[in-house]
């Protein structure tokens, strides 16, 4: 998948990274969170919606 | 009025079977536990916004079962349904999980609550039986890539020798 390049220099050998591979993962991790993160909220906004009538009772 | 910590979920992956969700609440832990276990608090939050909820029942005891379906604005059904296998309120569940979507993904979930100086904090862990169960969860929408895939990629890094590219 070419996640790493690898460069011969003389004797050596330079490795480097390509993050540009790893884009897929970040999407789909972000896409993930963000579900996760939407439906958290929901219970956070509800939770706050009970404590406010709880307060006014 | 405490601001509110939208966007705070943090996931984790600690192994190949596991998702584990963290999420902390400005509100006592008996009414976190209360909202993610009866029926008409659940209703309230778990669908998405455009979804409608159109069953919610739960039994919360041990050997009990709950079943909630959602509706999505495009008419598709997605139905969860599993057995309580521990009920410690308000501290504790574990429950079997099974979405109908993918019959063969079963994992076990279980939900902990800890609350320090007013705050609860969210534990949410679904532990797959198997990987292909955890690679439905894991697959991006509409590619075959799955997070076993990225998996394998991340790995690479660490042992660049196996998947050196040369040029």
């Amino acid at each position: 998948m070419g996640l790493v390049r690898c460069r011969a220099e003389g004797r050596r050998r330079l490795y480097s990274l390509e993050p540009a591979r790893l884009r897929p993962l970040h999407e789909w991790l972000a896409k993930y969170e963000q579900a996760w993160n939407e439906r958290l909220d929901r219970v956070e906004d509800y939770l706050k919606e009970l404590q406010q009538q709880g307060e006014q009772q | 009025m405490t601001p509110n910590r939208h966007g705070s979920a943090v996931v984790t992956f600690p192994d190949d079977l596991e998702i584990v969700i963290t999420r902390e609440f400005d509100a006592p832990i008996a009414l976190v536990f209360d909202v993610l276990t009866k029926p008409e608090h659940v209703s309230k939050w778990f669908a998405p916004f455009t979804c409608e909820v159109t069953e919610c029942s739960i039994d919360l005891r041990v050997g009990g079962s709950y079943h909630i379906v959602f509706v999505t604005d495009d008419g598709t059904e997605c139905s969860f349904r599993g057995t309580y296998l521990e009920v410690e309120p308000p501290t504790r569940t574990v429950q079997t999980w099974l979405f109908e979507g993918w019959p063969d993904a079963h994992a076990v979930e279980s939900t902990d609550l800890h609350e320090t100086d007013g705050v609860t904090k969210l534990t949410n862990k679904l532990a797959f039986r198997d990987k292909a169960g955890r690679a439905h969860m894991t697959k991006s929408d509409g590619t075959e890539d799955s997070f076993d895939k990225m998996e394998d990629l991340l790995r690479s890094l660490l042992d660049p020798r196996g998947t050196v590219s040369r040029y």
